[in-house]
């Protein structure tokens, strides 16, 4: 899962927006509950990484490719939110327990009450291809939040600070439902198991390494 | 007694001085006319003060009441008419004294002078837990004990020593019978309860036979598996009745009459148009071979009732319910804690329990009844004492409403664990310290400091994942599994170690809390429960409840 603390540099990317099929009517035609988002992640160090996020209804997939993990939610009923975790290299899934959490933070990586908490700057074009630039002065730099509302989708994220430039970029956009649907289908096959049930697998070779494949991170 | 001591050894004093002689000078009988004459008897008045103690009362009372039952132990095989088991998963004898205490201190005592339910039953022993080839067992291999008088390997179920773990050829020729299976042979009625999924390995080991515990379904286990014929656990289940009557041919079996607990996943294909309204998953079932194996239920037993949730759970009536099929969940229930958010309601182990004895009971011949408490088990695996004690407590509940749903004239009632876990009651605490809290010494207000200068709590662990501060508001022992390993020890200070979310610190670091290989306890009252006293081996329990039903005996004659 995508850490708000991971965001460092940032540059302007609406590019992938603006150069999309999409239509610039008033109103979005796009299913912004079924969406494909591709973003490229750079951090001061100049290391890039890729993340993948994918929206369908109730359901949000977060894909890792460099680390294999991906991570899958659904929002339930109740307001709780049921994730599973994938190990792509092993091809198994670990589910855990429906817990309470911020769909927003899964669903659309930045938290709506985060985008509360930032001014928002200006502003162009408007339906599928509106752009928000948000601003936030932090502790120790500055956060800004390029965001268009009709998708719910964030297009750029940039955190400067003294470490230097964090930035996470919309490098590709899907709309068309059989690739997003594909993509949730993707890991279906995996051997899932409950957390509940670590404990009581010590004989597994997988469970027993768990703790060094990055099984073990904060969700929240 | 130390008024005793000092009496004892005055009286010893005495009867030297009384040695140096008869007249003082011949070394016989040295009371002179000056000094007390020897005590050679303790006077009530001497004894006044030990024997007026309301401990010496009690505990003089409690072994005159084990006299008593001693004295009215029905000594004749197949004197009882029911037996119910009671395992209480990962319910070391350290959870048992700590839930005591926690359940007495909710009622507003010291705690420690509280008892569980089972704690007044009037027999008790050890178990010892090992399976054949493990030292620290776990769930399959222990059950299997309990319920075949057959210890095993760990990880299988309802096989003996001879199979190969993971290799369905070794399981023709090395099935065992189990209670249930007797049970049902004899006529009796039966049935199995758990707040795990139903095709786990403790309900699993009473009807299944399995070269892995993890077989749960179709989709669980190796083609080779499957090609080789091995039926998955949850198969087996619905087809209970006629895999029985394929090993004895010719009996009248009638079939699992009440089957309660989770695990609906495994029954369900993998088809999200199979989803119920209590699913959490995009796709409730896991099964990969298109079946509907509650659908398949149904039409085996049309008179059946087959429910998911409370509603359908509040509307069986126990009188006239024949045979009931309960999945409440897609997998393990939920923790008693943390029921009440659960999407569609569930009953508590207490409720399955009454639901289950009060459908059993109709049959005139009696009744073989299994209930597992299976969470107390990952509570203690998310280092969650508040979970594993909570959930231990409704153990306790669910015994309560067994004694008052039957006659301890004809049912016998044993409550024992399967393993214990590595789980501490530690330190100095002062009486009725809160039994979550921390170590605070006699005499004191402030908590005890360790050595480095930090205070402790009572309750602790060897291993597993260690401190956790996820609050009040957190009633789930498993979202710890959300948050990093924190082992080793931290500053205690301001943390309310007292609430729901607080994970007890651990030692040694381990992605989850394991179990622990020292004896469980049995407690037993009913026909036949003096034969649990002592140290036992884990399958003698089988002969215990064997010989209280007489259960091979009913089975021998109702066979063809």
């Amino acid at each position: 899962m995508v850490r708000w603390s991971m965001f460092r540099t940032y540059c302007v990317a609406a590019a992938v927006l603006m150069l999309s099929p999409l239509g610039v009517a008033a109103e979005c035609e796009v299913n912004a509950d079924a969406i494909g988002a591709h973003y490229a992640i750079s951090q001061p160090s100049g290391h890039t990484t890729e993340l993948q996020l994918w929206r369908l209804g109730d359901r949000a997939l977060q894909v890792r490719p460099e680390a294999k993990l991906a991570d899958s939610y659904r929002s339930l009923s109740n307001g709780e939110v049921r994730r599973v975790r994938y190990f792509d290299a092993h091809q198994r899934a670990i589910e855990y327990d429906p817990e309470a959490a911020d769909w927003s933070a899964k669903a659309q990586l930045l938290p709506a009450q985060a985008l509360k908490k930032m001014q928002r700057i200006d502003s162009k074009g408007s339906g599928c291809k509106r752009i928000e630039r948000y601003q936030r002065e932090l502790a120790d730099g500055q956060l800004t939040v390029w965001w268009n509302p009709a998708l719910r989708l964030l297009l750029q994220l940039e955190r400067r600070n003294s470490d230097g430039l964090t930035r996470i970029k919309l490098v590709d956009l899907k709309v068309d439902t059989t690739t997003i649907r594909e993509a949730f289908a993707a890991r279906a096959d995996y051997v899932s198991t409950d957390y509940a049930d670590i404990g009581d697998n010590e004989s597994d070779p997988f469970l027993r390494k768990m703790i060094r494949v990055g099984f073990v991170e904060h969700a929240h | 007694m130390k008024t005793l001591t000092k009496m004892l050894a005055m009286t010893s004093v005495l009867a030297l001085v009384g040695c140096e002689g008869e007249d003082g000078k011949d070394g016989t009988n040295a009371v002179s006319s000056s000094q007390t004459p020897a005590a050679t008897s303790l006077t009530s008045t001497q004894l006044a003060n030990t024997v007026n103690n309301p401990w010496y009362i009690a505990s003089a009372q409690r072994v005159e009441d084990a006299k008593a039952q001693a004295a009215a132990i029905a000594k004749s095989a197949g004197q009882a008419k029911n037996v119910i088991l009671f395992v209480g998963d990962g319910m070391g004898v350290s959870t048992v004294t700590a839930a005591r205490i926690l359940q007495g201190q909710s009622l507003g005592l010291n705690g420690e002078e509280h008892n569980l339910s089972f704690d007044k039953f009037p027999f008790a022993g050890l178990v010892k837990t090992y399976n054949v080839d493990a030292q620290t067992p776990d769930s399959a291999g222990t059950m299997t004990a309990m319920v075949t008088g057959v210890k095993t390997d760990v990880g299988v179920i309802g096989v003996d020593e001879d199979i190969v773990r993971g290799d369905c050829s070794t399981v023709s020729g090395n099935e065992l019978t189990t209670t249930l299976e007797l049970a049902e042979l004899a006529g009796l009625s039966t049935g199995i309860v758990s707040t795990a999924r139903i095709t786990h390995a403790t309900p699993a080991a009473t009807y299944a036979k399995s070269a892995d515990r993890n077989w749960e379904d179709i989709s669980d286990m190796p083609g080779a598996a499957v090609s080789a014929g091995c039926l998955d656990i949850a198969d087996q289940l619905v087809k209970f009745e006629s895999l029985l009557e394929a090993r004895y041919p010719g009996a009248d079996i009638d079939g699992i009459e009440v089957v309660m607990g989770g695990g609906r996943r495994h029954f369900l294909p993998n088809d999200p148009a199979k989803n119920t309204s209590d699913a959490v998953s995009a796709v409730e079932g896991d099964r990969t071979d298109g079946r509907d194996l509650t659908a398949e239920w149904q039409a085996t037993y049309p008179t059946g009732n087959y429910i998911i949730d409370q509603s359908g759970f509040n509307a069986l009536n126990s009188e006239a319910t024949e045979r009931v099929f309960a999945l409440f969940n897609e997998s393990h229930m939920r923790y008693e804690a943390d029921r009440n958010k659960d999407l569609a309601g569930e009953p508590s182990l207490s409720d399955m329990t009454r639901k289950a004895i009060r459908i059993l009971d109709n049959n005139d011949k009696g009744f073989f009844l299994t209930v597992e408490s299976g969470r107390i088990d990952h509570g203690h695996h998310a280092g969650s004492a508040y979970g594993a004690l909570t959930e231990t407590v409704e153990l306790a509940n669910a015994v309560k409403v067994a004694l008052e749903e039957t006659d301890p004239e004809n049912t016998l009632i044993i409550v024992t664990a399967d393993h214990s876990h590595v789980f501490t009651i530690a330190g100095y605490p002062k009486r009725g310290n809160p039994i979550l809290g921390k170590v605070v010494a006699v005499g004191e207000t402030e908590a005890t400091k360790a050595a480095d200068g930090l205070p402790y709590t009572t309750l602790g662990y060897t291993n597993g994942r260690g401190y956790m501060n996820l609050g009040d508001s957190e009633t789930d022992a498993d979202a710890a599994y959300s948050n990093p390993i924190d082992a080793g020890r931290k500053d205690l200070s301001l943390v309310n170690t007292e609430s729901s979310g607080f994970h007890q610190e651990a030692l040694v670091p381990l992605s989850s809390e394991t179990h622990a290989g020292e004896d469980v306890g049995v407690y037993a009252i009913g026909p036949g429960a003096h034969l649990v006293s002592g140290t036992n081996e884990q399958n003698t329990l089988f002969h215990v409840m064997d010989y209280a039903l007489n259960l091979i005996g009913k089975a021998e004659k109702s066979l063809p």
